[in-house]
């Protein structure tokens, strides 16, 4: 903890600094934040439909993928 | 690649531990924990996006058409996935649509999700932006032979600036580079104005 207020601290010196202890942190509270989703999916009933819900999940990313190249494709030919 | 493996053993991880109770912890408290950590996330990605001085002049300087392609992703997106409401088991037509809001934005848009509308429709969220950052990786060169050079930019969403950029510099060209940068940048800021709002 003190370690990361020292960076902190010499970090506010620098803009660059910032940024990264910024990042970094971010990265941290990413980590806390899924194991925190995971471990209250984990508790509930919902982890005995992971099956369906992770093909749920790569359908809607197809289509999302395939909506948005649809979208742009009339953009395509004016960058040409 | 590395970063989402690591996301994911800490989702598995959490999973495990939740579904062993190896750790009882009052649902009251991780609520709130969650609450405070994810008002921490959200204003350090503020600093990281409004630091990026690179990309915020950038978005300046380019042309109407650059910046109506991210837009163009956006609604593409929003829109597939609510089409694909109609093929999936989930109910909420607005869950699915937050879920292509999310643009492969995994880690921000899941527990935005998650905290909104259930640890269920979170878990759907991170798969399948996982999903596309790691199809998007693997199909740019199909993408661009067959489809468009806009194509990958297009299915890499926020990533596009980050992650899948060094496959679009490679197949779809250094000039689609630039798009890739802006298109990630105004993707990125807007998932945690547009899953909320899909939400609320």
């Amino acid at each position: 903890m003190w370690k990361l207020i020292i960076f902190f601290v010499v970090g506010l010196r620098k803009k660059q600094g910032i940024i990264k202890i910024c990042a970094r942190l971010s990265e941290y509270t990413i980590f806390l934040l899924l194991f925190l989703l995971g471990f209250l999916m984990g508790g509930s009933p919902v982890i005995k439909n992971v099956l369906s819900m992770g093909i749920d999940a790569v359908l809607l990313s197809v289509f999302s993928i395939i909506g948005s190249i649809l979208a742009i494709l009339p953009f395509e030919k004016r960058l040409r | 690649m590395r970063f989402s493996l690591i996301l994911l053993v800490f989702f598995v991880l959490g999973s495990v531990v939740g579904y062993f109770g190896l750790i009882s912890i009052p649902s009251v408290y991780t609520s709130s924990f969650e609450d405070y950590l994810l008002y921490v996330l959200l204003f350090l990605v503020g600093i990281s996006v409004g630091s990026d001085t690179k990309a915020i002049q950038g978005l300046f300087k380019v042309n109407l058409v650059i910046i109506l392609i991210p837009i163009m992703v956006a609604i593409g997106s929003i829109g597939g996935a609510g089409f694909g409401s109609l093929f999936v088991r989930i109910p909420d037509l607005r869950e699915c649509m937050a879920v292509g809001a999310g643009f492969g934005y995994y880690s921000l848009s899941s527990v935005i999700i998650g905290k909104l509308r259930g640890e269920a429709i979170g878990g759907i969220a991170l798969m399948s932006n996982i999903f596309r950052e790691v199809t998007t990786l693997l199909l740019a060169p199909v993408m661009c032979r067959y489809i468009a050079r806009l194509a990958p930019i297009a299915s890499g969403g926020a990533t596009s600036m980050d992650t899948t950029l060094g496959v679009i510099y490679r197949y779809s060209g250094k000039d689609y580079a630039v798009i890739a940068v802006i298109n990630g940048a105004i993707l990125s800021i807007l998932v945690p104005i547009l899953v909320p709002l899909i939400l609320s």
